[in-house]
């Protein structure tokens, strides 16, 4: 199996005298290469823990998680994520941006450039390489992140939340954008939302999350080709099912969180 | 957030308008307990025009306690800015150290706190038995201000702030020298500049309050201190002015515009 997450356990321990907090307890999924995968859970369930622990962030506390079957025990640039907040280096142009993982890859100075260039059109920003990122949209901030993470050319591409702050006419564009980065590269793609439409519009696979401690709650293979239209019925029949599963999810949470 | 620059600069006509009745409402207030002073204390309390006369007086170059006015104001700018050179010469080091490193930021951290609860004027025994009567000991009280406020700034903002940024860039394969030259170092600069203009205003307060303890014998504070004395209320007020006058210039005016360019330079918009 291309990545392996196996009985992963994470406690969080803030300070001595605190409870510690479970933030994913014994949770074992398995990804193909080549695979869209979602994960989708309730806000505040764990499932950015899981992320930046596959990114290697965190450690788990137990378990562990190999890709290609070895140990992963840090950040590095097999893994590439995009995160939820904003993180283009504001004092560098986008093509800086993009040259600045490619410097580490060991090619030459026309490589990196042609690379960069190449990147940044895959995503449709040719025409903003000299902007810095202050100046961009919401949405063009998003692709020029894309496009620094796959320029590094991952074996593993991690998206968390990648739409949350984006409005949603631009969120449709760039789920497009997404969806056709992914059919052309065919990169293993595990992406964290909670966002049903989003996981309905993108997965092969959705992975429904418990509320904390994360644990896998359902399993949902999805055959539709994509594009999805999400207005479907078959779209709407599972959609249904997954807002009840995530609403199980709130109301868990919630009962878990009354004091006393 | 992004600040639109062009709106920055073309504040409404109703906004100035309101700017000019802040002061004239302060200037109102101002007469308004002179005159109640004069009448129910029956002490002459400086009034805005007397201070004013008194101004141009001191200005056109009558000397206050033997020394020309601008020769006050030069040496109290000249103590603030070597006590504030001196404490960012040190404390933006200080400051980045103590924010990349946790063993660091542990070991050095409490003693910066526990020198920030004291204030600056509370330093007057150790600034003497260090150094003596004079401009010295003004100078280091001046520092201890500044230098906190830097350090502290600087640290905790660096850490904050270069966090996201140095996670993206440890993703992204960089090594640990390009991790603090180009990304933790270029990510400091806004809490940096927070903690120069925090810096900035402690130290300008605190140089007031040296002088007048430090035994300078020139200078705003000292000017005013000396009042008691020389009963001469009118010529403390006019210091009050420029304490003030001078204060707002290199604060709100000056360091706002250079802190735009830096923030500008760097792409980071977000001015506090």
């Amino acid at each position: 199996m291309f990545l392996e997450v196996q009985n992963v356990t994470k406690v969080f321990r803030s300070s001595e005298n605190e409870k510690p907090i479970v933030a994913v307890k014994d949770l074992s999924l398995s990804v193909p290469r080549g695979e869209f995968l979602c994960i989708l859970g309730p806000i505040g369930c764990g499932k950015s823990t899981l992320l930046n622990m596959i990114a290697g962030f965190e450690r788990p506390t137990k378990g562990r998680i190999l890709l290609e079957g070895k140990p992963i025990t840090g950040p590095g640039p097999d893994r590439v994520m995009v995160f939820q907040e904003e993180t283009l280096f504001p004092w560098m142009t986008v093509l800086e941006n993009i040259r600045f993982g490619l410097r580490f890859k060991g090619l030459s100075e026309e490589e990196t450039e042609e690379e960069a260039r190449r990147y940044l059109s895959l995503v449709g920003l040719e025409k903003f390489g000299d902007f810095r990122p202050h100046e961009l949209s919401g949405g063009m901030k998003r692709k020029a992140e894309l496009a620094r993470a796959l320029a590094l050319n991952p074996k593993l591409l991690l998206m968390d939340e990648p739409l949350s702050s984006i409005d949603a006419i631009s969120k449709m564009s760039l789920l497009q954008e997404i969806l056709s980065i992914w059919e052309k590269s065919r990169k293993t793609i595990v992406y964290v939302t909670h966002n049903i439409d989003e996981a309905l519009f993108l997965a092969d696979r959705i992975i429904v999350l418990t509320a904390r401690p994360a644990q896998v709650k359902r399993e949902v293979v999805i055959h539709n080709p994509k594009p999805r239209d999400l207005l479907g019925s078959e779209m709407i029949d599972l959609k249904r099912q997954l807002i009840e599963e995530l609403a199980q999810s709130h109301a868990l949470e919630e009962h878990v969180s009354i004091p006393g | 957030m992004e600040v639109n620059l062009s709106s920055f600069r073309r504040i409404s006509l109703s906004r100035k308008t309101r700017l000019i009745a802040s002061l004239l409402i302060l200037f109102l207030a101002w007469e308004a307990i002179a005159v109640f002073v004069e009448v129910f204390r029956n002490v002459p309390f400086p009034t805005p025009l007397e201070t004013f006369t008194r101004l141009v007086d001191l200005i056109t170059g009558e000397p206050l306690y033997g020394i020309p006015i601008y020769k006050h104001l030069v040496d109290s700018v000249s103590r603030w800015i070597l006590g504030f050179g001196l404490a960012v010469a040190v404390g933006i080091p200080l400051g980045i150290l103590l924010g990349y490193s946790t063993a660091m930021w542990d070991l050095f951290m409490p003693i910066i706190y526990v020198i920030q609860t004291i204030p600056g004027p509370a330093w007057i025994a150790v600034a003497l038995m260090l150094f003596g009567l004079g401009n010295a000991p003004a100078v280091f009280m001046i520092f201890i201000v500044v230098f906190h406020a830097v350090v502290i700034t600087t640290a905790s903002g660096a850490r904050g702030i270069s966090r996201r940024y140095v996670n993206a860039a440890k993703m992204l394969g960089a090594d640990s020298a390009t991790i603090f030259f180009k990304v933790f170092l270029p990510a400091a600069t806004l809490p940096i500049v927070s903690g120069l203009r925090i810096g900035l205003g402690n130290g300008w307060r605190v140089m007031v309050a040296a002088e007048m303890i430090a035994g300078t014998a020139s200078g705003l504070g000292y000017s005013i201190i000396e009042s008691r004395w020389s009963l001469d209320f009118t010529s403390a007020f006019v210091c009050m002015l420029l304490v003030s006058a001078f204060g707002l210039l290199t604060q709100r005016v000056i360091f706002a515009k250079i802190e735009r360019r830096i923030m500008r330079r760097v792409g980071l918009m977000e001015v506090s």
